[in-house]
């Protein structure tokens, strides 16, 4: 079989990346342009600043993509682009360019989920074992997903408020921890003891997650602490809430596979990076005897290379816009519009 | 020698192509503000209706602002990654400039309205200034000159303008509903080309976040 070269772009919040991508799991080249510098500034990513930024470097992106793969456009199949979820101007900005280049060099443009994304970065891992399971942890995601083949999507649990992500973010916050939060958070736990009594949020029978609670009870034990006079271990609190949040993912996760009978666990997202979530779910899956999954930690922030994987089984299926495509911030894995089926 | 010429600074979507020193055909669509379903589409039309493809074009053109921030953003995006991809001629003009270019006089105010108290200003005299002002602000140094404002739409900002800078001043308005395409693009043409990498928005006002910066 011809191998499928495609050209992938993604500009949904902070990063401004393009990929060429080889059957779907070889990455033969990849630039990520991260913004993080430029909005610590700001506390938080803001979006008019975000969208400024990508528009500035995005053919820089493209162009230093081709060369470091050494390829020209007339060996590329097809273009694919992030379109959802994510910051409306700043998918805008992936989405116009890879019009133009799609218009430019007459190639087929491909729309692709952005969490469908961190699903595929795991084919950089291994191959998918079906049927599967997979636990998507993110900013604005935490979503247990059910997969019987490729790029099918089955949503078993979600978060009902809060994502894993805003949850980590929002106890930085508290504690006084600098943007980004959920890495740091990860890092201070390591030398932090779980000395503090955290609440097990919604640990119940179903695959559904409640990160709004833990915030509460972090901003409650902060407040109470400093009203005893008492200064705060940042490095056990810390540990105490990943404990708590970890465990909860974790349980549930083990409950899902159990209960659906799945070959293979894939971990994704952008809290995929997280230590204690990746060694719990080493542990447990071990125990289980089923195999894991995890996104090499390049690929679990934002990523075209993830896009370029995904969007070669879109295009195996048939998925393409035309050019009346346009963000959808909040699009559905479950959702499969904007394409001409 | 084909050139393409785009304005997404407005909820009007306009582009132009032209041939050497002839204006082949332009249009706009009122696109209300949402350009990214129109842009390209609207690019490929404009071509075909000419008998043309994008492989025909020899020069990309884009106003680069002040206006709607996401229009910009549209406008320059397509043009700079389509001159970049086909490896032609990019050219970006400020809108002010442009406007500026429709009348002469001692001092040329180009007016793109934002609000009634501040709006996008350019001044052309002796000096160039370009900034996001109010009335005030245009106002001081400019004493007995012959002024002339040009603007795309009667608005309230301009009325203003005029009203206190007749105070020290000959003053004369030149609503001129759309820019002459031909002459915006011979401008345009006679300045030096830039890298498409380079291509970039023209915001001229500061945003929240910016003013906040820790």
């Amino acid at each position: 079989m011809k191998d499928t070269y495609i050209f992938a772009i993604e500009t949904s919040c902070d990063e401004t990346s393009a990929s060429i991508i080889k059957n779907g799991n070889e990455e033969i080249s990849t630039v990520v342009l991260s913004q993080i510098d430029i909005h610590k500034n700001f506390g938080g990513v803001v979006p008019e600043i975000a969208s400024r930024n990508h528009t500035q470097a995005i053919t820089l992106v493209f162009e230093k993509t081709l060369k470091k793969a050494n390829m020209t456009m007339d060996k590329i199949d097809a273009i694919a682009v992030t379109y959802g979820p994510g910051l409306n101007g700043s998918l805008l900005i992936g989405i116009e360019a890879a019009k133009a280049l799609a218009l430019a060099n007459n190639k087929p443009l491909i729309p692709v989920n952005h969490m469908a994304g961190h699903i595929y970065a795991n084919k950089f891992s291994g191959e998918f074992k079906f049927p599967l399971l997979a636990l998507v942890v993110s900013g604005g995601h935490t979503e247990l997903i059910y997969m019987d083949k490729e790029y099918s999507f089955k949503k078993i649990g979600g978060t009902l408020d809060d994502s894993v992500g805003e949850a980590y973010d929002k106890v930085a916050r508290v504690i006084g921890i600098p943007y980004p939060g959920g890495p740091l958070i990860d890092k201070m736990s390591k030398i932090g003891n779980s000395s503090y009594k955290l609440p097990t949020p919604k640990d119940d029978d179903s695959f559904d997650f409640s990160f709004s609670g833990i915030k509460s009870a972090v901003i409650n034990l902060v407040h109470n602490e400093k009203q005893r006079g008492k200064e705060i271990n940042k490095e056990d609190l810390a540990k105490s809430f990943q404990d708590t949040v970890v465990n909860i993912l974790v349980k549930k996760t083990i409950r899902a596979i159990k209960k659906y009978n799945v070959k293979q666990l894939l971990l994704a997202g952008g809290v995929s990076a997280n230590s204690g979530l990746r060694n719990l779910l080493d542990i447990e899956c071990n125990k289980l005897g089923i195999e894991l999954l995890k996104p090499e930690i390049r690929y679990c922030t934002d990523n075209a290379s993830m896009i370029g994987a995904a969007a070669y089984y879109a295009y195996l299926r048939g998925d393409r816009a035309d050019f009346n495509l346009e963000p959808n911030p909040g699009l559905d894995l479950e959702e499969g519009d904007n394409c001409e089926k | 020698m084909i050139t393409l010429f785009v304005d997404s600074s407005s909820k009007y979507l306009k582009i132009a192509l032209s041939e050497d020193d002839k204006l082949i055909t332009s249009k706009i669509v009122n696109s209300h503000s949402k350009h990214s379903n129109f842009l390209i589409k609207e690019i490929i039309e404009i071509l075909s209706e000419a008998n043309l493809t994008i492989n025909d074009i020899d020069n990309f053109i884009v106003l680069n602002g002040p206006g709607s921030f996401t229009g910009l953003r549209v406008g320059v995006t397509v043009i700079k990654t389509l001159s970049w991809a086909m490896k032609k001629k990019a050219y970006q003009l400020g809108n002010l400039k442009a406007l500026s270019l429709h009348d002469n006089g001692e001092v040329v105010i180009s007016v793109i309205y934002d609000k009634d108290e501040a709006s996008y200003v350019g001044i052309y005299g002796d000096e160039v200034k370009e900034g996001y002002c109010t009335v005030s602000e245009v106002c001081c140094n400019l004493k007995n000159k012959e002024i002339v404002i040009v603007t795309l739409e009667e608005n309230q900002y301009v009325n203003n303008l005029k009203a206190k800078l007749l105070l020290d001043n000959i003053v004369r308005v030149n609503i001129i509903e759309n820019y002459n395409y031909l002459k915006v693009i011979n401008y345009a043409l006679s300045c030096d080309s830039v890298n498409p990498h380079i291509l970039e928005p023209v915001y001229l006002k500061k945003i929240d976040a910016e003013k906040n910066k820790k």
